[in-house]
């Protein structure tokens, strides 16, 4: 008996801790939006290249955490036939925050990376809307 | 002058306990969710701290017992043990969460690798307090950590709707229908009230008072430190509420790490204030490292009735320098292992509901005590506010772990 209350107990805290896909897609959109108000700040020189390097670094972080917690949400088939725009987005949005990490200095490649997590943004806003 | 510098005790208790790691960021968020409207728990908190602070800090000066020894005379041995062991475990995981904290702010500062900073911050940090006394302890952290100052400055230049900050010192209803929200609500009330009601807060600060050697003159003093403090502290929390909303709830971002608040606290300024705002959180998370190791070594020579204090060799008080030190070695040990510290601290803010009743029930009692207080007992007043604050402490400590449960730790 206790074996079965203690899987149970497993179970439902397994479940509690598993985000819903909406709660990923939500968290990524926060961080998209975070990076674009990061890189204006950047653009502006208003922070440290310590300061911005580090921030990006937890960022990605998170990104990758959001992209962990999707895979956790629902199995991969579900990603695929629910999902399929979603995933990739949180995906290229990880692999864009990592990469910006080295584009700092570089003002038209902040350019550019700011309007891809722009566009990656809009397109997260449009099918959360959808859903 | 000797009642100026000790308000530097109230300052680094409020800040450590306050405007820590789990705080700072917490309260970013509860701000970028539901704006101004969860000032009414802020107020609450304040209210409640002062009431307490107060009173440990009384009884320490006359029945000259710090809160531990006051725990195992009223709730006996076992239960103050069970107490003991809950509050130093929670000591343990909030000091390995502010290490972890320190470090990050020290990467944000230098761009140097997190692990190296956090081994040479803990040993910085254990060097500090084996060489300081406690009044230059509470001197150092209490004061450096008044560049949070900045945060206050940048949400009051981005100009807040004070009327609607006034507004909210009530409770509202959330226009949301959802349950969800509803119960994030509640969540990020109960963490906010719980954040600011730590019981390591008290336990350092009545330890701090006979550190001090404070006497019944220095009652009124006593009053005024956990007052101003305790006002300071909440202050900047508002100060933190207030840049969730204004900075992050307009662009829909609910800020997950503590560089987000960081860039909050200098958003509208530039490198130099967000120089400040790192100095500041890295003061005031320090704090409350060196407040979790000290309140933890503290507490266990108080409840076996040991020799301590940090104004006397070390030699002298073995077991107290060695608990210190194994509060920091273990916290560090934790960090390393690469648990978030915000993880940590979500779970130390939730989980220090639940032993809250425990350690303010007997300070209530004992402070209530006329054949121990004498004409120190608490009045009328205070004894009515103690045993609302009680109550009001008890209904959320059993509501804390469902909502952390169903809110997902407050994630939206």
């Amino acid at each position: 008996m206790p074996k079965v209350s203690n899987n149970r107990a497993a179970k439902f805290l397994h479940l509690a801790d598993v985000l819903s896909p909406q709660v990923v897609l939500l968290s990524a959109m926060s961080l998209a939006a975070e990076t674009e108000t990061l890189l204006d700040i950047v653009r502006q020189g208003r922070t440290t290249p310590a300061f911005a390097q580090g921030h990006l670094q937890y960022l990605a972080a998170e990104a990758k955490r959001s992209l962990k917690d999707f895979h956790e949400s629902l199995p991969d088939s579900d990603i695929e036939a629910k999902f399929p725009d979603a995933h990739t987005l949180v995906h290229s949005l990880a692999l864009q925050l990592t990469a910006t990490r080295t584009a700092l200095n570089d003002r038209e490649a902040l350019n550019s990376a700011q309007q891809h997590i722009a566009k990656i943004r809009q397109a997260l806003e449009e099918i959360q809307s959808s859903l | 002058m000797k009642k100026l510098v000790g308000i530097t005790l109230g300052i680094m208790t409020a800040l450590g306990g306050f405007v820590d790691l789990g705080q700072i960021v917490f309260t970013t968020q509860a701000g970028a969710l539901f704006g101004y409207r969860l000032m009414w728990a802020i107020l609450l908190g304040t209210v409640g701290i002062i009431v307490y602070m107060e009173m440990c800090g009384r009884v320490a000066v006359v029945a000259h017992e710090p809160v531990f020894s006051v725990v195992r005379t009223r709730l006996g041995f076992r239960l103050g043990l069970i107490t003991l062991i809950a509050s130093n475990l929670l000591n343990l995981i909030t000091c390995a969460a502010e290490l972890g904290g320190i470090a990050i702010i020290l990467h944000l500062l230098t761009g140097w690798p997190e692990r190296l900073l956090l081994v040479a911050a803990t040993l910085a940090l254990g060097t500090a307090i084996l060489l300081l006394n406690f009044e230059w302890i509470e001197r150092t952290f209490g004061l450096s950590g008044l560049l949070m100052i900045m945060f206050a400055i940048s949400a009051i230049t981005l100009h807040p709707d004070w009327n609607h900050l006034a507004r909210a010192l009530l409770p509202t209803h959330i226009p949301s229908t959802s349950s969800r929200q509803v119960l994030l609500y509640a969540y990020f009330a109960v963490g906010i009230f719980s954040a600011m009601l730590m019981v390591y807060e008290v336990h350092f600060y009545s330890s701090g008072a006979i550190e001090e050697d404070w006497t019944t003159k220095d009652l009124g003093e006593n009053f005024m430190v956990s007052s101003l403090g305790s006002l300071l502290g909440s202050l900047l929390t508002v100060a933190l509420l207030v840049l969730g909303a204004l900075v992050f709830q307009p662009r829909r971002i609910f800020p997950e790490t503590l560089s987000s608040t960081i860039v909050a606290g200098a958003f509208p300024f530039a490198q130099k204030a967000l120089v400040v705002c790192l100095l500041g959180a890295l003061a005031c998370i320090a704090g409350a490292a060196v407040e979790t190791a000290l309140s933890g070594a503290y507490n266990i020579c108080q409840f076996f009735n040991l020799e301590w204090g940090k104004n006397r060799s070390a030699k002298s008080v073995p077991v107290f320098t060695a608990a210190w030190i194994a509060m920091f070695a273990l916290g560090m040990v934790i960090a390393l292992t690469g648990v978030r510290p915000l993880q940590l601290v979500n779970i130390s803010i939730i989980f220090g509901m639940l032993i809250m009743p425990l350690t303010y029930y007997p300070i209530l009692r004992l402070a209530d005590d006329k054949n121990v207080m004498g004409t120190h007992v608490n009045s009328k007043f205070v004894t009515v506010i103690g045993t609302l604050f009680l109550v009001l402490i008890t209904i959320a400590a059993l509501a804390a772990i469902p909502l952390m449960i169903l809110t997902q730790s407050g994630t939206p």
